[in-house]
């Protein structure tokens, strides 16, 4: 019998732990100084029930003033490997990914050196693996502001299920656990579920670390939160287990310094993550990854059609798209006269688009278009949506609402037809990764891991107009928008919002 | 005894209702038929993929013997054709094939190849359509105990190829109602007797509207038409010519269910 497919992001319920657990694990983390924090992190993983034998810990050593020292109470196959910095080679990210490249395991386990285990936390990040491919872990954590710096004291209350006893005084981040609880427990993250990616405590399979390339290199800091990004756009599980417990000694220096991890942050992370549409909206910049991918069949339509297809999908701030346009391109280099051109269409939009950077031209011969052949032209890369359209496509095509209403809906696939027999259809980018992974056809693939729909044009449209839609939606912005209303600078934020709209909708 | 078409079929009916309310249905019916009458089934085709595909389903007939009568129009039989047919021979099916010029319209194939055949029924069936195993058995099965002059099936499964989506439209109304007495049925799914067949001109001599033509007529002579259940005929909608729009969309509307790909069940023959 084959095994059923994984249904987006579903998993099993009350997974228990393994009896016999089979999985190698390599514990990683990464360190400058804190030899002190890091002897009770060392402590805490002695004290893990999951089998000894099983795990490695490697303890990066990214160029401490004093070099750092395994303390005496950690587990038996614990080494420091220097990391040697060069101007091209230092901090966290080259140094995990550079150190990760050489250990064999089959599970990573990141943590950060800062952090304080449960006995069975291990034990409960390996359940999943063991049950199957395809999850990023994601431990629970409480931050303390002072504690013990024994590593015996630690260990014994670990080791005798003291865990919980070892703080009276801890925090939770409410905007973390917010997300979590609203997403149920990420099993239907909207686009936004990513942010619960933190790196202090995660796993994963090595085969999927290696797949993914490890952490993005030029980032120095929030390369968890941009994993997280790639993870969730591979159609990969994150779980946040919240049996796998732990402390956080002190707190992390993004609560301490925001404003100028903000700064810093905010436009190294929004050009790899189109979800930060406020970031992008700041400014007209073009960003590395785009919200859309277009797949345009322009074969029978003009570049009056194109540009009404492709500013519609733009129109909105923050949101940018990248352009592959479908023809019979190679006709336009045989010979041909402006006064009696049968590709004068065609020529058009490529003398008007041809050095446009995110437009790209595809051959296409004069057959009829197979959905399957459509979905293999989109990029496998981390753009949320994807999206095919006939250039000649009959009626307004709006590329935004088809695309919120496939996530709204938690569709792989949502496709229009009109009465002229013109097909558009926007596709989920995870439910693409994961259904290309898969054997067999990505459009069957689609169907049976998060879902296939078509509509009529006009259902779509009637369902998307009249007095009753527009109150909702009204409604719904007044809501959301008028919560973050805090201070008298929110009122003012919020009033130049509701203005800017009301503005957009007058002019449109 | 309560009759079998009084079964509550309607929007709600879901699939595996639909299929065992129709399994009902064709078990009695089957248990009914004494002697199976002389069939024949005639079929005009234009392109060689889609003769193919219909040869290979026809081979697969649950129909004991039958006669085959094609009408080649503008085409010539290639080797694959040649191998199912001398396939379909062995397995007691005669088939006799006719050639017809370019200029030839539907209406006239399918009325010359009804008039040369010589069963006491005429089945049509169209080489781009997707027949169960038990789609002839059934439509037999259906007019000898409804004593009608024809019978057909409803349009309850439509695969859209554009979209590689099959779709299932099951209700009381339209097209979409099964086990009555109608004017309509899916012109892919008629059986019609020799005698009403006859008189009523066969299917005319029109390029379109063959089937309406011939279901008209007999419609018009007094004749009784029954609509079975659609389950066992998957009817489909081609590409189309790019200047040429058919509003396939249409069917997506108040549709029950929708599955990417051809509709997987034993009663279409795609399990």
């Amino acid at each position: 019998m084959t095994k059923k497919p994984i249904f987006r992001f579903e998993r099993p319920e009350n997974l228990p732990l393994v009896r016999t657990p089979t999985l190698s694990v390599a514990i990683i983390t990464a360190c400058r100084d804190g030899q002190e924090k890091l002897n009770l992190l060392m402590a805490s993983l002695a004290a893990q029930t999951y089998p000894k034998e099983l795990v490695s810990v490697h303890v990066i050593d990214d160029g401490s003033k004093t070099p750092i020292e395994i303390p005496a109470i950690a587990p038996k196959k614990s080494k420091v490997i220097r990391y040697k910095n060069t101007p091209s080679s230092w901090g966290k990210t080259a140094a995990t990914n550079d150190v990760a490249s050489t250990i064999k395991a089959d599970v990573f386990w990141f943590v950060d050196a800062d952090m304080v285990f449960e006995k069975e936390h291990l034990a409960h990040h390996m359940k999943w693996h063991h049950d199957g491919d395809g999850y990023a872990v994601l431990g629970w954590k409480r931050f303390v502001q002072e504690w013990d710096n024994s590593p015996q004291k630690a260990f014994e209350m670990i080791n005798f299920g003291k865990f919980a006893d070892m703080h009276s005084e801890s925090w939770v981040k409410e905007l973390w656990e917010n997300r979590i609880e609203k997403t149920a427990d990420l099993l239907h993250p909207g686009l936004d579920g990513y942010r619960s990616f933190v790196g202090a405590t995660f796993s994963i399979k090595s085969t999927l670390w290696k797949k993914m390339g490890g952490y993005r290199r030029e980032l120095v800091t929030g390369e968890d939160t941009e994993l997280g990004w790639r993870l969730f756009m591979e159609g990969i599980r994150i779980i946040p287990e919240r049996r796998a417990r732990s402390w956080h000694l002190g707190y992390s220096t993004v609560e301490s310094n925001k404003e100028l991890i903000d700064r810093h942050n905010q436009p190294s992370l929004a050009q790899y993550i189109p979800e930060m549409k406020k970031v992008r909206a700041r400014t007209s910049n073009s960003w590395v990854i785009p919200t859309y991918e277009a797949v345009i069949d322009v074969r029978n339509s003009n570049l009056k059609q194109l540009q009404s297809i492709c500013s519609g999908l733009t129109s909105f701030p923050g949101t940018q798209a990248n352009f592959i346009l479908l023809g019979s391109w190679s006709q336009l280099k045989k010979r041909y006269s402006p006064v009696s051109d049968r590709y004068g269409d065609l020529r058009e939009i490529s003398n008007w688009l041809k050095s446009e950077n995110n437009v790209t031209f595809q051959e296409e011969g004069d057959e009829n278009l197979k959905i399957e052949k459509i979905l293999s032209r989109f990029t496998n890369s981390p753009i949320p949506f994807h999206i095919f359209i006939d250039g000649d496509f009959d009626g307004d095509f709006d590329g935004k609402l088809l695309c919120d209403y496939l996530l709204a809906h938690e569709y792989g696939l949502v496709g229009l037809a009109t009465k002229q027999d013109r097909r558009a259809f926007a596709v989920f980018q995870p439910a693409l990764a994961r259904s290309i992974s898969m054997p067999g056809s990505i459009y069957q693939n689609l169907s049976a891991t998060w879902g296939v729909l078509w509509l009529t044009h006009e259902s779509f449209v009637a369902m998307h107009s009249g007095s009753k839609f527009r109150r909702a939606r009204a409604v719904n912005f007044l809501k959301r928008e008028g919560k973050k209303v805090n201070s008298p600078q929110q009122l003012l934020i919020f009033t130049k919002k509701l203005f800017s709209v009301l503005l957009h909708k007058a002019l449109k | 005894m309560q009759s079998v078409e009084n079964t509550t079929l309607d929007r709600s009916t879901t699939f595996s209702q639909e299929i065992e309310a129709i399994s009902r249905i064709r078990l009695l019916r089957h248990n009914k038929t004494r002697k199976y009458p002389a069939v024949s089934v005639v079929l005009s085709t234009v392109r060689p993929d889609d003769l193919t595909s219909i040869l290979s389903q026809i081979k697969l007939q649950s129909l004991k013997s039958f006669e085959l009568l094609i009408g080649l129009h503008a085409i010539q039989l290639n080797a694959q054709h040649k191998t199912l047919i001398s396939q379909l021979n062995k397995r007691g099916i005669k088939v006799r094939v006719e050639k017809y010029s370019q200029e030839s319209t539907l209406g006239t194939i399918l009325t010359d190849l009804a008039r040369k055949s010589s069963g006491d029924f005429v089945a049509k069936m169209d080489d781009d359509d997707y027949y169960g195993p038990d789609h002839l058995r059934d439509l037999v099965d259906a007019i000898i105990d409804k004593e009608a002059d024809v019978v057909g099936r409803a349009m309850n499964y439509v695969y859209l190829e554009p979209l590689e989506l099959t779709v299932r439209r099951f209700g009381v109304q339209g097209t979409q109602a099964v086990e009555l007495w109608s004017d309509w049925v899916c012109g892919g799914t008629i059986l019609v007797s020799r005698a009403a067949g006859e008189s009523a001109g066969w299917f005319g001599n029109g390029t379109t509207a063959v089937d309406r033509y011939l279901l008209s007529h007999v419609t018009e002579n007094g004749g009784k038409i029954w609509r079975t259940f659609g389950a066992g005929y998957i009817y489909k909608r081609g590409f189309t010519f790019h200047t040429y729009s058919t509003n396939y969309s249409k069917y997506l509307k108040n549709a029950n269910q929708q599955v990417v790909g051809l509709w997987q069940d034993a009663i279409f023959g795609t399990q």
